[in-house]
């Protein structure tokens, strides 16, 4: 038996605390464990992994048989020592993007919050999520409005769960907001769904949104109209 | 039994004439001397000429990031010090983008040991000055000449008390050779910068530049004398001393860190009832 576990998602959501306690749950019923995590300069927000590997069976390690492990970080041969030509290069490009179909697949798909007919719709990415719903929230009273929060952004998720693009179009405002001034996300998906936004809200002073900045931001644009 | 076959990798994509060739032919002899199997070492490099050696040879392997091998030399001895790591790197990759993990290194006196394939230049990216190029190197990409100062390792080592500290020469294989051996049997972090022509790239410190003026420090030489240590490391120009420039006793990392006092981490047991009065505090 050998399972690797890995757990995902955002800064502070309590994904090292989660693993740890896993972890120690599977060394107390006897197994034997290798878990590491990510250590990145994440202050606010942005996404780490906890990884934890778990056997019933001691996990070997490198000098304890007569196994070489050989780790390069270029294109390399079967053995693991690196390799430099054209056609193997081009073999290992095409053996990744092989995955990609995969990688997309267990994407997850953007989060939807609030009316579900909205008629305004913010979108999202990353630390942005709570302020946004918290905006959506204060908003809901007086307008049909809705959040679409994508938290994994490269490849973006497949459109046969979810066609989000086919949501922003039957939305009367769509608003990308961004913690950047160049509006990176709402490009990247002009550039792989076709859609525009009209609109866009951008902070970049290196300060987070307040609610009643952002509030006041999709109100003014309501109002445009 | 371990021969010189017992290491042949890939065949190197060096220049012919390179000073790489002696150094891993050298290398290669000492393990057999040491008679170290290819399982029972790792040897950690990152970018550049030097840290192509890995896979010009056999043994445990880890070829990463630019600058960065003795981070993960140190992880390797934290996790296994009965493991010797060996690191192979050039003057750019050591002094130039790992210019901090060294300080650490010899700060912390973690046993790994370091070989510097010091030409003087970057070889792989086609000849830009390194670190180690003296002031007014002319290169394509700084027509006008460097206008920093020379990197001086052996100075550097002296100040920060490294374990041990060696000067040898490519073209001086069986000192080379007697050095790696004394390196690997010290007890802490050692270097060794090793003064290699560059043919293509360099055409002033060349095989002869270098015979004419290295000299072997002399045998009543004492490398525990700091401020003589000191005076050698500064020499450079006409004369420059090669063998064991520095050296201590400082006790290594390894030996300071009390968990590692029971033996090599992976294979101590892990006992979940040892942590449990630890856990009960927390829950």
């Amino acid at each position: 038996m050998d399972y690797s576990i890995k757990i995902g998602g955002e800064a502070g959501q309590g994904i090292q605390t989660i693993g740890n306690a896993l972890g120690r749950v599977f060394a107390r019923s006897g197994y034997h464990v290798f878990s590491h995590q990510d250590y990145e300069s994440r202050v606010r927000g942005g996404h780490n992994f906890y990884q934890i590997r778990l056997s019933n069976q001691p996990l070997g390690v490198p000098g304890d048989a007569a196994h070489l492990v050989v780790v390069d970080s270029d294109e390399h041969d079967e053995e693991g020592h690196i390799v430099e030509d054209g056609a193997t290069r081009k073999r290992m490009v095409d053996k990744r993007f092989r995955k990609l179909p995969l990688i997309t697949n267990e994407i997850a798909p953007p989060e939807l919050y609030g009316d579900h007919e909205a008629r305004i719709v913010v979108v999202g990415w990353g630390s942005t999520y709570g302020v946004m719903k918290e905006a959506v929230d204060a908003l809901a009273q007086s307008e049909k409005i809705a959040m679409l929060h994508f938290s994994e952004i490269f490849p973006l998720p497949d459109r046969a769960h979810f066609d989000y693009p086919a949501f922003l179009h039957q939305a009367q405002l769509a608003l990308c907001i961004e913690h950047n001034a160049t509006g990176q996300f709402s490009r990247l998906l002009r550039a792989e769904t076709g859609f525009e936004f009209k609109a866009t809200i951008h902070k970049y002073d290196g300060r987070p949104f307040t609610v009643e900045e952002l509030t006041g931001e999709i109100h003014g644009h309501i109002g445009d109209i | 039994m371990v021969t010189l076959e017992t290491f042949n990798g890939q065949t190197p994509a060096w220049c012919p004439g390179c000073g790489n060739f002696a150094i891993l032919k050298t290398f290669k002899e000492m393990l057999v001397e040491l008679q170290l199997e290819p399982h029972q070492f790792t040897v950690v490099s990152g970018i550049g000429q030097a840290a192509k050696l890995p896979h010009y040879t056999r043994g445990n392997t880890f070829n990463g990031l630019h600058g960065r091998a003795l981070p993960v030399a140190t992880g390797i001895r934290l996790a296994n010090h009965a493991m010797p790591v060996i690191v192979t790197t050039g003057d750019g990759d050591c002094y130039g983008e790992g210019g901090n993990h060294l300080l650490a290194a010899m700060r912390r006196n973690i046993n790994v040991k370091l070989l510097v394939h010091d030409n003087q230049i970057y070889g792989l990216t086609k000849g830009q000055p390194s670190p180690t190029s003296g002031e007014g190197t002319r290169a394509r990409n700084v027509p006008a000449g460097v206008i920093s100062n020379q990197f001086n390792p052996m100075a550097l080592a002296v100040a920060l008390d490294c374990g041990f500290a060696a000067r040898a020469f490519a073209g001086d294989t069986t000192h080379l050779k007697d050095l790696m051996q004394k390196a690997m049997n010290h007890q802490g972090f050692a270097l060794i910068d090793i003064l290699q022509p560059c043919v293509t790239f360099n055409k002033v410190n060349t095989y002869q530049w270098y015979r004419e003026r290295v000299y072997h420090l002399e045998p009543d030489y004492n490398p525990e004398d700091r401020n003589a240590a000191f005076s050698r490391a500064l020499e450079w120009g006409d004369r420059i001393p090669i063998g064991v420039i520095y050296r201590n006793n400082r006790p290594p990392f390894e030996a300071r860190v009390p968990m590692l006092a029971a033996g090599p981490l992976v294979h101590q047991t892990f006992d979940p009832s040892k942590v449990e009065g630890t856990l009960q505090d927390f829950y």
